[in-house]
């Protein structure tokens, strides 16, 4: 194994996960530990865990959808399931994939010894772990919420949701919301305050800018929903009718105050993949990113921007014109930053000298499939043609396309490229090519035929389709890619628990990068560096490994 | 710039020309703003976040089916945040070698985390939790929970298990239980850093 | 160079990759525009505007993601790192082009917004009387109440060809959406509020409508039909629609004229001109047997069928609100022979 000499790192120390102790003193470590990489850890791991979970609602999905008339699931059943679905995949993987990568990453990069609070930060873990069970207990408790994530009033009101899995869903999501909600008081207060001497905001990676604005979306977005989900459950238990339109409420405040949330929620999905992207390709094109400013200040401007967007999730909702100009407007408009980054994106990797490694591999993929899902989305603010497809399978194609191949490609991206870092060790190449092919040639299998099932008049969220209507050949080659997917993420999972046990030692910067968490060992210490770095550049080890060429030397920040 | 080092205040927007020993002005903060030869503090592991997040899922079953247990949920909820909010933050030295022995000798004078701290007049003071070459560190109490540094000074001697206090209980609490710093470096020997970079 | 990692790998994943980038849209896009069903197949003035819209933005989407596709695996062919290879020019931006590909997409969205806003112009309401529907969503079925014309049937809305008709649209329990593709956009039905939409169609046919805001169990089952006639034929219709129900049967369907006021049907169903026949849960049968589909577009309307919805509701549609009575097959035969016979 090469040891990279970089001056100033120390000689490792023994991997914080050593054994050696007693498994009850272990897991005792792990329950009362406020370090911010074994909390990372945890939220990765459940995040993963989760991403099965999900995953497996998903395959009953398609095994019910394959064929028309399908006898797999019941009625109540497929509700149940594709309401979990998206419930789990957005809350219980997504979500705590990003919290356990900002976790672990954003002290290491800026160089700081752990997050601001480290106490709460284990509360946010425990919250989620909690709170995820407790979501999915409803399965054995009475039913699982079945009135689809979004829980449109006043199918979720006691006269047609008798039982409890609607409560299920409210105080669930309450909990979750709890966990995020800390989680993004101590990322914002960490990276505002705890940045090593030198690093300015401009010269922060752009993994920790995105997570940044991604975390003010949370504190900002969530409060919508929890008052949401607790209208919903004074409707449900103490005789109010904010949501009943019968006794003057009106079920459309339901869908404001929830898309008031969810419109911020996506892009809180999206923006640490952009940061993710914007780490792996300079790594691996050998060159600095194209245009740093344009990427962080336009991650900032989604921000703002994804707050006046909600009512394009509304648009068929009888609202007026004059509404729904505005909002075609805003929802237009935001699609501008986004398209900037690609093409900064794109311009990365031209004239680099690329390194076709796995973890290039999910960005390039990433590159090429999130913009269908952009022009998609974009097609999607023309509120006539809105008028015609949501609510469709083209809605679907589209979540699905920005859901998978923009998060989840970007979260396999990371797992793969700082896996080595978190362990010690390398993840195997020739599983995670097999990996990327299967999971790449599923993810179009599966959802691009649903553009055409939507233009085709295939609605959203139905528990079967019948014969004749011409839908039956599309929804079959989806459901052999979502199996194709599970292959690919059945490769993922073998991957990383041999690689975690037998993969070949990395060593503190296997990849030849250039932010902070390459400056210590893999795993590192428990108190990350030795010495609080000092920083010039955005690129402080390719200062370090090239004295004469510093970035700052040439004018670079 | 070989060799010259900035130092910036925590509001990132001074910066001052260091000498080329590597120190800057003492911070009393523990901001992780680390200088050489000094030890290096992480925060100490704690079982309230577990268990207020145990307690407020309880408050939530309970809205779920009966609303007692909800209602003794939130007391635990009130009782566990107080008590997070008393614990000590007094943060760690790494523990960066092995268990030292103190002044040298037999392993019979090891100082064993876990071993209680007992004054002249046979108090209990509470456990070391994190042993050092000079200055091990102690926690007293559950709620509140404190921690304080043990001088060389006030240690008598080492028995099974225990250390014996040159201070009585009186003594003990009079000094606060406190030196807040500890006496002398913590790190090992065995980690090198050099004086420019990173 | 630091970083024994990056050894280049070899494989012709760039070129298969290319292939299936720019292949998988033209096949899969290559077939069948759907039937009477489908937005693709623009049988109304709005809806032949919007089908504009998409091929205009389908063409737009091919060429932008084209390009960036395009771009990017050319550079992964162009610029892969060979052993040995210095670094690349370290390049960190170039504002020039950062402008510019910041104005360019800007200014094709702001083409996009203006389609949008003049089309959203283009397909409104237009002036002038015109007949008047109130469809009311249930779950799992939709009601149409001929405005002042003494006509409520159930899934399945007649209208004269080349004739806007204003469609008042309501709910009687969850948020519904009314779509038929062929002929305009959807709107949801939304319990309080009184929203409207207006179709016409240009050509003669029958065009399926589907609900499509998720409803329950069997949202999937909550299909219509739009029947569009030209004029002479829609008179007719109208008038036998106004008729009460038929009379005078024989045989059989005389027996289950009777047998049906000894069961609990009348508890949700109406049957105009039958005494105590008027039941509201479920949709009015005075013409059922003039209807092409029955149970919502779940079965064609054919006597087995309607049989076998009698027999067992809730095998057909699992969780609809019509309940499974346990009749004979004897009893079952003669309401079918009567209801049937409800022209």
């Amino acid at each position: 194994m090469a040891t990279v000499t970089t001056p100033g790192i120390s000689i490792a120390p023994p991997p914080t996960y050593a054994p050696g102790k007693s498994a009850a003193a272990v897991i005792w470590d792990w329950m009362t530990t406020v370090d911010h990489k074994k909390i990372g850890v945890m939220y990765i791991f459940l995040g993963i865990i989760y991403f099965i979970v999900g995953g497996v609602e998903a395959l009953l999905i398609r095994a019910q959808l394959a064929t028309p008339n399908g006898k797999v699931l019941t009625p109540t059943q497929y509700d149940q399931v594709f309401t979990m679905h998206a419930t789990t995949m957005i809350f219980l993987f997504i979500i705590p994939v990003f919290a356990g990568f900002a976790n672990y990453f954003i002290p290491l990069m800026i160089g700081a010894r752990d997050m601001a609070f480290p106490r709460l930060n284990a509360f946010g873990l425990w919250m989620l772990l909690f709170g995820g069970l407790f979501l999915n207990s409803s399965f054995f408790l009475g039913g699982a919420p079945d009135a689809g994530w979004f829980a449109y009033a006043p199918l979720t009101e006691p006269a047609y949701n008798p039982g409890r899995s609607m409560d299920f869903w409210a105080a669930g999501l309450t909990l979750l919301g709890i966990s995020s909600i800390v989680g993004s008081i101590n990322i914002i207060v960490t990276t505002l305050k705890m940045r090593c001497p030198g690093m300015r905001f401009n010269t922060l990676p752009l993994f920790v800018w995105t997570t940044l604005v991604q975390n003010f979306l949370l504190l900002f977005a969530l409060p919508s929903l929890t008052t949401a989900a607790i209208f919903l459950l004074f409707d449900r238990h103490l005789g109010t009718s904010f949501f009943k339109a019968e006794n003057g409420g009106d079920p459309l405040l339901w869908q404001h105050l929830f898309w008031a949330f969810g419109h911020p929620e996506v892009y809180i999905l999206i923006l640490p993949v952009f940061g993710i992207i914007s780490e792996t390709l300079p790594v691996f094109s050998r060159k600095p990113i194209f245009g740093y400013i344009f990427i962080a200040w336009s991650s900032v401007a989604i921000g703002f921007l994804s707050f006046v967007v909600w009512v394009h999730h509304m648009f068929a909702t009888g609202l007026p014109d004059v509404a729904l100009a505005f909002f075609a407007s805003s929802t237009t408009l935001i699609a501008i930053p986004t398209a900037v980054k690609v093409f900064n994106w794109t311009a990365t990797l031209w004239g680099g000298s690329i390194v076709t490694k796995t973890p290039l591999l999910f960005s390039v993929a990433f590159l090429t499939m999130f913009p269908i899902g952009g022009l998609s989305g974009v097609s999607l603010a023309v509120v006539p043609f809105d008028w015609q497809i949501t609510d469709t399978y083209y809605v679907v194609a589209h979540i699905h396309y920005v859901f998978f191949g923009g998060s989840a490609l970007g979260i396999l991206a990371a797992l793969y490229y700082w896996f080595p870092k978190i362990t010690g060790r390398m993840m195997s190449e020739k599983l995670g090519v097999w990996n990327f092919w299967l999971v790449f040639i599923g993810l179009n299998l599966t959802f691009f035929p649903m553009h055409m099932l939507g233009l085709l008049g295939m609605p959203r969220r139905q528990w079967t389709y019948h014969e004749g209507l011409g839908w039956n050949l599309y929804n079959f080659v989806a459901s052999i890619g979502a199996f194709t997917i599970a292959a690919g993420i059945l490769l993922l999972i073998i991957n990383l628990v041999a690689s975690f046990r037998s993969g070949e030692r990395a060593g503190a910067d296997p990849w030849d990068a250039w932010t902070l968490e390459w400056a210590t060992t893999s795993p590192p210490p428990e108190y990350n560096f030795v010495k609080t770095p000092v920083v010039r550049s955005r690129r402080p080890l390719w200062d370090q490994k090239h004295p004469d060429d510093q970035d700052w030397m040439r004018g670079e920040h | 710039m070989q060799g010259a080092e900035y130092e910036q205040d925590s509001e990132t927007r001074r910066m001052a020309l260091v000498g080329t020993d590597g120190h800057a002005d003492a911070h009393g903060d523990a901001h992780g703003h680390d200088e050489e030869h000094e030890h290096i503090h992480i925060p100490p592991p704690s079982y309230w976040p577990i268990v207020l997040a145990a307690c407020i899922t309880v408050m939530f079953v309970g809205f779920l089916s009966t609303l007692v247990i909800s209602g003794i949920g939130a007391l635990f909820v009130l009782i566990v945040m107080i008590a997070w909010g008393l614990e000590g933050s007094e943060s760690v030295p790494t523990a960066l070698s092995g268990i030292p022995v103190i002044g040298g000798g037999d392993a019979e004078d090891k100082l064993v985390p876990g071993a209680r701290v007992i004054t002249s007049d046979g108090r209990l003071v509470g456990r070391v939790t994190q042993a050092s070459q000079n200055s091990p560190l102690v926690k007293a109490g559950w709620i509140p929970t404190r921690y304080g540094y043990l001088a060389r000074s006030a240690i008598d001697h080492i028995e099974e298990g225990a250390i014996i206090l040159t201070l009585t209980e009186q003594q003990v609490r009079e000094r606060g239980n406190v030196d807040t710093t500890p006496a002398g470096p913590v790190t090992n020997r065995a980690i090198t850093t050099t004086e420019r970079g990173i | 160079m630091r970083g024994s990692r990056l050894k280049p790998s070899t494989s012709r994943r760039s070129s298969l990759s290319l292939i299936l980038v720019l292949a998988l849209p033209i096949l899969l896009s290559a077939c069948t525009w759907g039937g009477n069903h489908s937005q693709l197949n623009p049988a109304s003035e709005p809806s032949h505007l919007i089908n504009r819209i998409w091929w205009i933005m389908f063409w737009m989407s091919v060429a932008i993601e084209g390009l960036v596709a395009g771009l990017v695996v050319l550079a992964l062919i162009r610029f892969r790192r060979k052993a040995g290879d210095p670094d690349p020019v370290q390049i960190s931006g170039n504002t020039r082009i950062e402008i510019a590909w910041t104005i360019a997409p800007a200014l094709i969205l702001v083409v996009l917004l203006v389609l949008t806003l003049t089309t959203m112009i283009n397909v409104s309401e237009p002036a002038g009387d015109k007949m008047r529907v109130t469809v009311t969503g249930h779950q799992w079925w939709w009601e149409f109440d001929y405005q002042g014309m003494n006509i409520v049937t159930g899934n399945e809305m007649h209208i004269p060809v080349n004739e806007p008709v204003h469609l008042d649209l309501r709910s009687a329990d969850v948020i519904h959406s009314f779509w038929v593709p062929s002929l305009q956009g959807k709107r949801d039905a939304i319990p309080g509020h009184d929203n409207t939409l207006w179709i016409s169609a240009d050509k003669p046919g029958t065009y399926r409508g589907e609900c499509t805001e998720f409803c329950g169990p069997e949202h999937a089952n909550m299909n219509f039909i739009v029947v569009a006639q030209p004029r002479t034929e829609f008179d007719a219709w109208v008038k036998n629609q106004q008729q009460p129900a038929a009379t005078g049967q024989t045989g059989l369907e005389a027996e289950g004229a009777q047998t049906i006021l000894t069961q609990a049907c009348a508890g949700c169903h109406t049957i105009n001109g039958v005494k105590g026949f008027a039941g509201k849960v479920g949709p009015n049968l005075t013409h059922i047997g003039s209807r092409q589909n029955i149970a919502a577009g779940t079965l064609d309307n054919t006597p087995a069928n309607l049989a076998r919805w009698i027999r067992n509701p809730q095998e057909v549609k699992p969780d609809n609100k019509m309940p499974t009575l346990g009749l004979d097959d004897d009893t079952i035969n003669k309401i079918v022979a009567y209801l049937e016979s409800l022209k």
